[in-house]
């Protein structure tokens, strides 16, 4: 399976680029590539290989959908920081104006995981802008789908 | 570099899921996965995740600043990563149900 998932962040994209792991199925193997647009320098940052396991993509789904409907309660909600298993990115959902599940936006910061020196830290690189809650909406479908169909072929 | 290793066990006997023969290669684990037995019987904690799994979580680099991190479930080993900061090893405790320092 590959399939492809995107979040338009506005003044961002976070593109990821999945595969089927060649051993476990649980697993996908993904590339996640962030990038601005030419107004913005047209820069664009690949991951390094990583593992997303389709467990934590239904867990990302969770954690946007719930933060949406936290922000119709407290618009200061910042949520905690979210990472999958393999740390090949995070991502914060931070406080915004949401009216309703299908309307508003929110202040979204993603970093992705570009690799590691030799004995060193892993190095993160990101972006912050808002994202349109209907944005968020598109890609959770997107990630439920993707999340369904890898389990339907197992 | 990507494709899954060989190895099904480390040189302790301890079986390594389909998932870890891929990963650990990734996250820097050299074959024949010596340091995954290490982290365990060297661990400085030791914890349990909310699915039960156990995490060995081992201090490392020169001034012991960093962290290796093995995550042992029911089937084997899961993963294992090397040279953690403390905050991303603090950050993986929240998402996955465990206290990083018990």
């Amino acid at each position: 399976m590959t399939a492809q998932c995107l979040l338009d962040a506005g003044g961002y994209q976070v593109t990821f680029a999945f595969h089927n792991g060649r051993a476990s199925r649980e697993y996908l193997d993904a590339v996640v590539e962030l990038s601005l647009p030419a107004e913005l320098g047209a820069v664009a940052v690949k991951s390094q290989p990583t593992f997303i396991a389709v467990k934590d993509l239904q867990r990302l789904a969770a954690y946007l959908g719930e933060h949406v409907a936290a922000l119709q309660r407290d618009p200061d909600r910042d949520a905690p920081l979210f990472v999958p298993l393999e740390l090949g990115f995070q991502l914060q959902a931070l406080s915004g104006d949401v009216d309703s599940d299908n309307d508003g936006e929110f202040t979204l910061r993603f970093m992705i995981n570009v690799g590691q020196p030799a004995e060193g830290s892993r190095v993160y690189v990101g972006a912050e802008s808002t994202v349109e809650v209907v944005r968020i909406r598109e890609f959770i479908a997107s990630l439920e789908g993707i999340a369904s169909e890898s389990s339907r072929s197992r | 570099m990507d494709d899954a290793s060989d190895v099904s066990t480390t040189p302790k006997g301890r079986k390594l899921t389909e998932h870890a023969k891929e990963s650990l290669r990734r996250h820097g684990f050299n074959e024949p996965f010596a340091l995954v037995d290490d982290v365990i019987d060297n661990a400085t904690r030791t914890t349990t995740q909310a699915d039960g799994a156990t995490v060995y979580i081992q201090r490392s680099g020169g001034r012991g600043k960093k962290y290796n991190v093995v995550i042992e479930g029911e089937e084997g080993i899961v993963t294992g990563l090397r040279n953690l900061s403390k905050h991303e090893l603090d950050n993986l405790g929240k998402n996955y149900g465990f206290d990083p320092h018990p």
